[in-house]
This record gives structure tokens, C-alpha cells and sequence, in this order.
């Protein structure tokens, strides 16, 4: 037996499905889309009952990807769980009405039922079941009510009596439904409620977002460092650096087989960080330096997802992503990308139309470093001091800036006005939170470390074999004049598209003044995505475009790495003054051409 | 107060009740503000407006939707008299 769940998006259907099956559930595409649901299994009475967690949707008339692929599971299930917003019985019962008139086996689950009753809102069960003719379980999937009653009453399933109607006759038998089932009582807003308003104001709107922004990134901080310093850098120093250094006496100290296991030592001793073999720094980075901002970074970020509040971030960056020619939901694989820009690939699929894939990968690829990438910045230009940091995170924000303007101006075409509910600020439940986090984290495990590990061994075989100091006496004239960087950094580059935190890893040993370790991270995180993404990318863009991509993305390298050195170094105040009047320039050519078209 | 001529909505004040009289624009954006229940004859009420064309954020039937400017500027509304909302 198949049952599905179909309902709103932001109705709580996930939860309720983390409810109803267990741990074991696997996460899909539907074939032939990108559009992803869930599935898992239930045990009722004894039967093993799979459980799909349909994607959401607000009609069976589609008009997006999700809705498409909801009516198209439709007829594989035996029984539909309609989630409904009980505080929101107008818009969710038109949903409830299609699924009936399609005649399929129906039982409603009202659910937010908790939240309704808060909000001052009775509805009356009994009579809703009458005029809909299906059974009708209230619930709180949050706190697991009314998840038995459903349970219970799912034999009961049956084809409601109301037949096909016309849109207008629909929404007159909403209307009319919910004047007889539901009544509200006036009631003064909460604190969360009041907050929520205050979010999409336009001066308090911005600057709660900005505390959001810097509270979450002091927040991931935090736990990142509070993981390392705590956790993973004891481990590695107390538990498994005697393990390896008796391997390492057991090896002899030297060799082909202990340079690539354990690495060179550094002193006489093993360095995790600059030893580069496979079981000194090909551990230590991915798992003590990498993984404990990975994890900080996407509990932070399902903290955000959950409690609702990245819709209000799409709406308050909808007018700036317009101007790069994207919509405000657009600034989800932005932020993702901050994480790591595999899941920030993949969720560009999302977007509506080509033009924007091609400007948000673009954009995303070029100017947004993911974390593990951060992470060296902070840990290799960080002891320079904040200005020095500062200079890499400025020089990639204008990038994203005049790329994105300069891009939305020669593609033909335009974007589609962004239309979204807002849903109402929810505290996330824990369950939910962490089974996300598993996903996310067994992802990067998958996608991210092999990578890691395998940049870490190439590079370790460059070195041993001298290969390294050959492309460094090759690129040595072309990078002491455009960069003023060492030959050896070529390397880094050389090797940056397996891995970004790698290659800037290589660079720590080089002795690098401070102004050159800028450029050096600037180049390197604008000239070429890590292998995985740019595989992920191919096969959303295809070669074409992907070449072009690519092309704008060397230019681009080229030109912030040759502006740096000078704005490092010779030119100093004059070279950011200069870039920032051709930035100024261009957002007030692109606001003058756009009075003229609305105007005309 | 009555024979007020439409706004759209960006030109609807915060804070103010308005009934839609009409959408203009395509089937394909009619139907999709129609799927969040933005039909003609529903009664909104304007939230907010992120400047410099940001989008406008509405009330309808308790619950918040943002609508991107381009979009918003399709909505055709009539304010609704505040005393008229007990009637």
C-alpha cells in the first residue's frame, strides 16, 4: 500500500511525515525533473505502508516543475493525507476540493491545528467532515498530536462528495465552506508575530537581516571553533599523532612509502598541515579543519530554513537580484554556495529559466567561496589582520556586482516577478533539524572529502616528484609581473580546481607577505570551481555554456588578481576609489535605464 | 471617497485595506496569483514595500505572500473604507 501526502507548500507536511515513518528515508528526484521528494515507510497494523512525501503544491492545475510532478504521482497512490493549514482554511481547501473532485480516496489532516487555536481560530470539525465528506483529523504534527487519530482513521479514507466545478464555483464553495466551519476571534499580536512584520519592513526589515546574517555567521564561528579546539585538534594531537609517529619510526623516517602515507617531516616531526600525506594532512584537513564548519554552517543554515525565515531574506534582496537579473529566491544557492557550492549547483536547477541558471552559476562559482575555502582564508590571511581579509571579501562582493549587472545587460531576456508566501516565523522541531543535517553532512562525506583527500595526494606527488618547481619556473615571469606572486603559487592554482582549501593549504608554506596571500585567495577562489561543482554545473549548462563560464571566469581571475596587486601595492587608495566610482557608475546607468523602460 | 480611481498596488499605502478589481497581464501570471488566492474581489491588506522596487508584501486571509514589483504594479485595487469592514 502507497500513501501520499499532498498539501501547501509550508503546511508542515514534512514534519508530519518525520512523524509518520521512521529514520530510513531516501530522498529522490522524480525521473526526468530536478524537483526532489521523500519517501519512507510506515508500519500500520502490521503492514509495511510506504509513505511519499509529495512536493508541495497550491493546485492540481500546475503552474511550476513541484505542481507538475504532484499531479503526476497522483494515481500511484491507494490513500491521500491532504495536509491543510488550519489557520489558513481559504486558500488550503481549494487544494482539498481539486483532490476530491479528482476523486481519489481522501483523509484530511488539519494540521498547525495548535497554532490555529492560538491565533483564535475554531473551526468546526464535525461540519467540515459534512460538507467535504471525508474524514477530518486535526493535528499538531510538532508535537506529535493527533498523529494516532490519523493513524486510526486512514481505513476510513474515502472519495468526498463534491464534483467538478469551475474555478469561480470553486472558490464560491471555499467561501461558503469556511463561513459555516470556521469562526475568528480578534486577538493582539504576539512577540513572533510582531517580529515577523517588523522582518519584511523596509528600514527594520534590513537591519534585523543584518543581525540575522551576523549572528548566524558568529554562530557558525563559534560552533566551528568551539568543535576544533575542543574536539577534532585534541584527538588528532593526543590520540592519533603517537599512532603516527610510530608508524612513521616503523617506516624509517624517509622513503617513497612514508612520504606519501605520512608525509615529510617538518622538523623532525609531523606537521598535519604541511606534511601533506595521506594519513597526516590528508585527514586532518578534511576532518578536523573543514568538517567542523560544514557542520556549524548547515545547522545554522536548518535552523534559518526551518524557523522561516529565509523567504524574508529572498524578499528583501528581490530588488538588488532583479538588478543582476535574478529573483529574490536566487539568494538561497548564494548563501548555500557559502557552505559549499555543490548543493548550491544543485539547487540552481530550481530556478525557473535558463538565463538565470547561466547568471546565478556564474555569479555563485565566481564570487561566493564556499566554507572550507573561507575557512583557510581565515586561517591563512586571518593573522595578517581583519583589513587583509576584509580586501578578499570586497574585491569578490564588487565582482558579484559588476558581473551580475554587466550580465543581465548583454543576455536577452528578462526574469519573472517573484510571487512567494511568506510563512509565519515556527520554532523548527529538533528531529526534523538533525535528520536534515545527517543528509547534508553524508553528502559532503560522499562528494566533498574523496576530493579532498585525492587534491591532497596530487599535490603531495607534485612535490616529491619536482614537478612543482618546473610549472613554477614556467609561470614565474607571467605571475611576478601580473600578480607579483612566486612561481611556486601556480601550483596552488594549478591544483585549485581540485580542491580550493587544498591549494590555498600549498600556499602556507611559500612564506607569502600578507598583500601577496590576498591576491593569491582572491585569484584562486574567482578563477575555476573545485572539480565537483563544475561537474554538477555540466550538466545543468552544458558544454557551451559551461565554456563560456569558464571564459568569463579566467578573465575575471585575471583582472581582480592584476587589480589587487596594484591596489595592494603601488596604487593603494587610488585603485579603490577607482572601482568603486565604475560600480557606482554602472548601478546608476542600469536604475537610468530602467525609469526609461518603465516609463515608455 | 468612492469614485477613487485604482492604484496598484505598490501605490497603495501600508497599512491600508484594499479590494482587487482587477489583474492585468497574462493568463500565466493570473494564474499564478490566483493559486495563492489573489483573485478579483478578494480583500488584502498592504504590509509593506521594500523601496527602490523591491516587492510589496500583502496580507490576504491571514496569511503573508510577496509579490515582486513587476508583478505587484499588474494588481489593480480599490481602497476599502476602514468603517466599511464591519458591514
Amino acid at each position: 500500500m502507497r500513501i501520499l501526502l499532498v498539501g501547501n507548500p509550508n503546511v508542515g507536511k514534512s514534519v508530519l511525515f518525520s512523524q509518520l515513518t521512521g529514520t530510513h528515508v531516501i530522498s529522490s528526484n522524480y525521473p526526468g525533473t530536478t524537483v526532489e521528494y521523500t519517501k519512507g515507510h510506515l508500519d500500520l497494523n502490521g503492514e509495511r505502508v510506504e509513505v511519499i512525501d509529495v512536493p508541495g503544491s497550491y493546485t492540481l492545475e500546475p503552474t511550476c516543475k513541484a505542481e507538475e510532478v504532484a499531479v503526476a504521482m497522483l494515481p500511484y497512490g491507494d490513500i491521500v493525507i491532504n495536509v491543510v493549514d488550519a489557520t489558513n482554511l481559504e486558500r488550503n481547501l481549494y487544494l482539498t476540493l481539486e483532490l476530491i473532485a479528482r476523486q481519489v480516496p481522501l483523509v484530511v489532516a488539519l494540521n498547525l491545528w495548535d497554532e490555529a487555536q492560538h491565533k483564535g481560530i475554531a473551526i468546526d470539525v464535525p461540519q467540515l467532515e459534512a460538507c467535504l465528506g471525508v474524514p477530518v483529523v486535526p493535528t499538531a504534527a510538532i508535537r506529535g498530536e493527533g498523529i494516532r487519530n490519523l493513524l486510526a482513521r486512514l481505513s476510513e479514507a474515502r472519495r468526498g462528495n463534491i464534483t467538478w466545478q469551475t474555478t469561480d464555483e470553486r472558490y464560491a464553495t471555499v467561501g461558503r465552506i469556511v463561513r459555516q466551519v470556521q469562526q475568528v476571534t480578534h486577538r493582539h499580536h504576539t512577540v513572533l508575530e510582531q517580529l515577523e512584520d517588523l522582518s519584511v519592513m523596509p528600514l527594520a526589515g534590513f537591519i534585523l537581516g543584518g543581525l540575522v546574517l551576523f549572528g548566524a555567521f558568529k554562530t557558525i564561528r563559534f560552533i566551528g571553533e568551539g568543535l576544533i579546539n575542543w574536539f577534532f585538534a585534541p584527538l588528532f594531537e593526543k590520540c592519533y599523532r603517537p599512532l603516527l609517529e610510530k608508524l612513521s619510526d616503523a617506516l624509517g623516517g624517509a622513503g617513497l612509502l612514508h612520504n606519501l602515507l605520512v608525509g615529510q617531516l617538518i622538523n623532525g616531526q609531523v606537521d598535519f598541515t604541511q606534511s601533506l600525506g595521506l594519513l597526516s594532512t590528508g585527514l586532518y584537513v578534511p576532518l578536523a579543519v573543514v568538517f567542523p564548519y560544514i557542520v556549524a554552517f548547515y545547522l545554522v543554515l536548518g535552523f534559518l530554513e526551518d524557523f522561516g525565515y529565509l523567504p524574508r531574506l529572498a524578499v528583501l534582496f528581490d530588488g538588488l537580484m532583479h538588478r543582476v537579473g535574478l529573483h529574490g529566491y536566487a539568494i538561497i544557492p548564494m548563501i548555500l554556495g557559502f557552505g559549499c557550492n555543490v548543493p548550491a549547483a544543485l539547487s540552481i536547477r530550481n530556478l525557473e529559466s535558463h538565463r538565470q541558471k547561466f547568471i546565478a552559476s556564474t555569479l555563485m562559482v565566481i564570487a561566493v567561496p564556499c566554507f572550507s575555502q573561507t575557512a583557510m582564508i581565515f586561517a591563512l590571511v586571518g593573522p595578517h589582520g581583519g583589513p587583509h581579509v576584509a580586501a578578499i571579501f570586497i574585491t569578490l562582493l564588487g565582482i558579484w556586482l559588476t558581473l551580475g549587472l554587466l550580465l543581465n545587460r548583454r543576455l536577452g531576456g528578462n526574469t519573472p516577478s517573484l510571487l512567494v508566501e511568506i510563512p509565519p516565523f515556527r520554532l523548527p522541531e529538533v528531529k526534523v533539524l538533525f535528520r536534515k543535517l545527517h543528509f547534508r553532512l553524508s553528502h559532503f562525506f560522499k562528494e566533498a572529502i574523496p576530493f579532498i583527500i585525492l587534491g591532497i595526494l596530487v599535490v603531495n606527488v607534485a612535490y616529491l616528484s619536482g614537478f612543482i618547481h618546473l610549472l613554477a619556473r614556467l609561470f614565474e615571469p607571467l605571475f611576478s609581473f601580473f600578480f607579483g606572486l612566486p612561481g611556486e603559487a601556480a601550483i596552488a592554482l594549478l591544483l585549485g580546481f581540485l580542491r580550493k582549501d587544498v591549494a590555498l593549504g600549498i600556499l602556507a608554506p611559500l612564506n607569502l607577505t600578507a598583500a601577496q596571500l590576498v591576491v593569491a585567495s582572491t585569484v584562486l577562489a574567482v578563477y575555476f570551481p573545485c572539480l565537483a561543482t563544475f561537474f554538477v554545473l555540466l550538466r545543468e549548462l552544458g558544454w557551451r555554456d559551461m565554456l563560456r563560464v569558464t571564459g568569463i571566469m579566467l578573465a575575471t581571475s585575471f583582472a581582480a588578481g592584476t587589480f589587487l596587486h596594484l591596489a595592494l601595492g603601488r596604487l593603494g587608495l587610488f585603485a579603490w576609489t577607482g572601482a568603486s566610482i565604475l560600480i557606482a557608475l554602472l548601478i546608476i546607468f542600469e536604475t537610468a535605464y530602467r525609469k526609461k523602460e518603465t516609463s515608455a | 471617497m468612492k469614485d477613487k480611481p485604482p492604484l496598484t498596488l505598490p501605490e497603495l499605502k501600508n497599512g491600508t485595506f484594499g479590494r482587487i478589481i482587477k489583474i492585468t497581464g497574462s493568463q500565466q501570471a493570473l494564474k499564478r496569483l490566483s493559486a495563492l488566492g489573489l483573485v478579483p474581489g478578494k480583500k488584502i491588506m498592504k504590509i509593506s514595500g521594500i523601496p527602490l522596487s523591491g516587492p510589496v508584501i500583502v496580507d490576504i486571509d491571514r496569511t503573508q505572500v510577496a509579490l515582486g514589483f513587476g508583478l505587484a504594479k499588474k494588481v489593480l485595487v480599490e481602497v476599502c473604507d476602514e468603517n466599511s469592514l464591519g458591514r
